[in-house]
């Protein structure tokens, strides 16, 4: 289609009719209560889109002009994968996804349909060696679990394995490794009953106040 | 002896609820909730800082106005709705002076409310112009307000501090935002829910803020301990400077004055009790209940065997005399604390000034606390009588490198430290959506770096929408059960839009109708251009 004349100059010269009818010609769609304003920047756009005379262009399309009310979230987005938030310093929130081809796999194995997490610690970012880890045993319908995490450790990383019918297991994904907040000493050692020395003005700034609220609501998360 | 500080900070933010005309309707308990804001904080807000202005009161407070709420103030719907709720408020007041007249006490009460809603019509319309960002603007530049920028939509920054880009674009987005509105740029940077994560002002930086305000435990609980406590800004490793939080807290504390029996009962509104006869005209029979702003009683318990609608006994009955007598004294109160800890800390450590930063949800004033607005007109007048400047934050940084450096630790000012409740069981959920989606949008503004016409508008409306489902607004919602269904229906749908777009780029088909539609439908960050969701190179 030749598009040399869509310019607003000459859009603006016409009827609103007229202006209905050549957004018609070129397949856009235009709401009945769209002024003529809106319709001539529609207009303006598929002549940008046109000159741009690209392969890419896209295609204009009149299906579904409303959203379904009661279409859904996915239940996947079909990747295996995981992924750790923290929560708190202490506390961190996992959820993953399942491919389709991996849970064939599972299946074919015969597995007992579990899941695994596997909490690893390391002591530095890229440190090849664990300094420590442990497992949660996951029901295989699960696709989220909080999990508690030791105070003193640095960095965390954590696996979402399957586990087989010979109880090997395999990795399905690995998350990043997130580094650990640390705080003052006070934070992990002290507890109602256990008085901690402070500075005057750390006391003045309401310390003893906010530990007591922390181990209040925290408990012996951090310790 | 070093001068003695009080930063009064509000953190004025309205989560992004946009139904003009009919669908107003629909949404009118929603849409009531800036209503009410508008009603409660923000015009008694402008009227006490016109007041202390003609006083010549010296003072300066700090606010951060997020860009949802801007938005929404600036809009000429959103302001028409109000002033037909304004309307609705009035017509209904007229009716309880009719249902209330043998009650003398409780005639009353129903005059100051009635005359409450006429003088708010009257402000609004006139002596603001339906312009409320106009005069906080101009009160800004007269130097009464220190204007602090936030992220384009509430978002918990903490949970993509993996995700830099998203970050990036959020910040951008405000500093943006707070230009557009207010025509200024900010040097300071105020974290929704006070949400920080180390790193953080590495980007805050980039941008050139020179500021931000951490909750106490980042400072205190940090493994190099502030050495002046709370009453000197700090800074982190790059400069940012950081502003502690005061721990002690005397408003929002369980044991808070705020609950003085003398102060108005906000929940105990009319909207809740009287019959839907009774309050036709002001919401639809059938509608969700929602707040009228008629309330008559003070903050003792109803009993028990009171039925809904009925006309209380007078000993319940708001004195507005008494609780403005118990506002001068909060006030007062208030102030001796502050200035007792001030004067403590002065004889402590060797610096020109000692400060203290109380900050506060704005709501907290005159919605949550009907009286909170008189009391911060109190405690702004009285404070030179303690020798007490109320100041900004800029007032109090002569030179970042002078403070001392700190690892300030993890923290937010919601849920028990660390922003828990806006990943709990009831909310968790989202993330998986909204990451996904932010990671999509990096990718398509990779994928897209210099396209225009069709491709752009859908690039930048799927920026608009994810930053709209990055709201943790709508998961605060879910989490305190105000509205949940609401929440999640608005993060879904935006969700789907976004999908949509992302589909419609892969296939490189569009429906022009519907992406004029969703344009209309959310006219939030009419500047977007997606790509500041790029990656940095």
């Amino acid at each position: 289609m030749d598009t040399p004349f869509l310019t607003r100059s000459y859009l603006e010269t016409l009827s609103s009719a007229d202006l209905v009818s050549l957004a018609d010609d070129y397949d856009i769609d235009i709401p009945s209560d769209l002024n003529r304003r809106f319709i001539i920047g529609e207009l303006l756009d598929v002549a940008e889109e046109l000159k741009q005379n690209k392969k890419s262009d896209m295609v204009i399309s009149s299906d579904a002009a409303v959203a379904d009310e009661d279409e859904k979230l996915p239940d996947t987005y079909n990747e295996t994968r995981i992924t750790v938030l923290l929560r708190n310093p202490v506390w961190a929130y996992v959820y993953w996804d399942i491919k389709e081809s991996d849970l064939a796999m599972m299946k074919a194995e015969r597995t007992q349909a579990s899941l695994s997490l596997n909490i690893i610690y390391f002591d530095e970012l890229n440190a090849v060696k664990p300094s420590d880890s442990f497992e949660i045993q996951i029901p295989s319908a699960e696709r989220e679990q909080y999990v508690l995490l030791s105070a003193e450790k640095k960095f965390v990383q954590i696996n979402l394995n399957a586990v087989m019918r010979n109880q090997s297991q395999a990795v399905l994904a690995s998350s990043r490794r997130i580094e650990l907040p640390h705080g003052c000493d006070a934070l992990v050692s002290s507890f109602p009953g256990k008085p901690v020395a402070f500075s005057p003005v750390m006391k003045l700034s309401g310390m003893d106040k906010l530990l007591h609220l922390h181990y209040m609501q925290h408990r012996q998360s951090f310790s | 002896m070093p001068e003695k500080n009080i930063v009064l900070m509000l953190d004025a933010h309205q989560a992004y609820i946009y139904h003009p005309g009919d669908e107003g309707k629909k949404y009118s308990a929603e849409n009531g909730m800036l209503f009410q804001a508008i009603s409660g904080t923000y015009i008694p807000l402008l009227n006490m800082l016109s007041s202390l202005e003609n006083d010549k009161i010296q003072f300066k407070i700090a606010m951060v106005f997020s860009a949802p709420l801007c938005t929404l103030l600036s809009n000429p719907f959103v302001q028409q709705q109000y002033i037909e709720w304004l309307d609705r408020r009035i017509e209904l007041g007229h009716k309880e002076v009719e249902r209330c007249k043998d009650n003398p006490a409780l005639s009353s009460c129903v005059k100051l409310c009635l005359e409450k809603a006429k003088q708010d019509r009257l402000d609004f319309t006139e002596r603001y112009e339906q312009n409320l960002l106009k005069y906080f603007g101009m009160f800004a530049k007269k130097g009464y307000i220190e204007l602090l920028a936030t992220t384009g939509t509430y978002v918990f920054l903490p949970h993509y501090s993996d995700m830099p880009e998203i970050v990036s674009a959020q910040i951008e987005t405000g500093l943006y935002a707070q230009k557009h509105f207010f025509g200024t740029s900010a040097d300071g940077f105020w974290l929704p829910y006070m949400g920080y994560y180390s790193g953080i002002e590495r980007i805050l930086r980039s941008y050139g803020v020179n500021y931000m305000v951490l909750d106490s435990q980042s400072l205190l609980f940090s493994e190099s301990q502030p050495v002046n406590g709370l009453f000197t800004p700090a800074r982190c490793s790059n400069s940012v400077a950081v502003f502690g939080r005061d721990s002690d807290d005397q408003i929002a504390s369980d044991d808070s004055f705020i609950h003085n029996a003398l102060y108005r009962d906000q929940m105990h509104d009319i909207g809740y009790e009287l019959s839907a006869d009774q309050l036709s005209g002001f919401y639809e029979k059938g509608s969700e209940r929602q707040p009228t702003g008629y309330r008559y009683w003070c903050r003792s318990d109803m009993s028990d065997d009171e039925e809904p609608g009925e006309v209380h006994d007078n000993e319940n009955i708001y004195d507005p005399e008494k609780a403005i007598k118990q506002a001068e004294s909060d006030a007062e109160l208030f102030l001796a604390k502050k200035d007792e800890r001030l004067t403590a800390a002065s004889g402590m450590i060797d610096v020109p000034d000692v400060s203290l930063v109380c900050s506060y949800n704005a709501e907290m004033f005159g919605q949550v606390w009907y009286e909170g607005i008189y009391w911060l007109e109190q405690v702004i007048r009285k404070a030179s009588a303690h020798n007490i400047k109320i100041t900004g934050f800029e007032n109090l940084l002569d030179n970042n490198f002078n403070l001392q450096k700190i690892t300030p630790y993890p923290s937010a000012a919601f849920g028990a430290g660390y922003g828990e409740d806006l990943l709990d069981s009831t909310n968790s959920w989202m993330m998986r959506y909204v990451r996904k989606a932010s990671e999509r949008m990096v990718e398509l503004a990779g994928f897209f770096p210099d396209d225009t016409g069709l491709k752009a508008r859908l690039l930048n409306l799927g920026a608009k929408e994810l930053m709209i489902a990055q709201s943790s607004e709508w998961a605060k919602m879910i989490h305190e059960g105000w509205n949940p269904e609401y929440a999640e229906a608005r993060f879904r749908e935006s969700i789907l839009s976004f999908t949509r777009v992302f589909d419609s780029l892969g296939s490189n088909t569009v429906s022009t109708e519907w992406l004029t539609k969703l344009e209309h439908a959310h006219p939030i960050f009419p500047w977007m251009n997606y790509r500041i969701f790029s990656r940095k190179k």
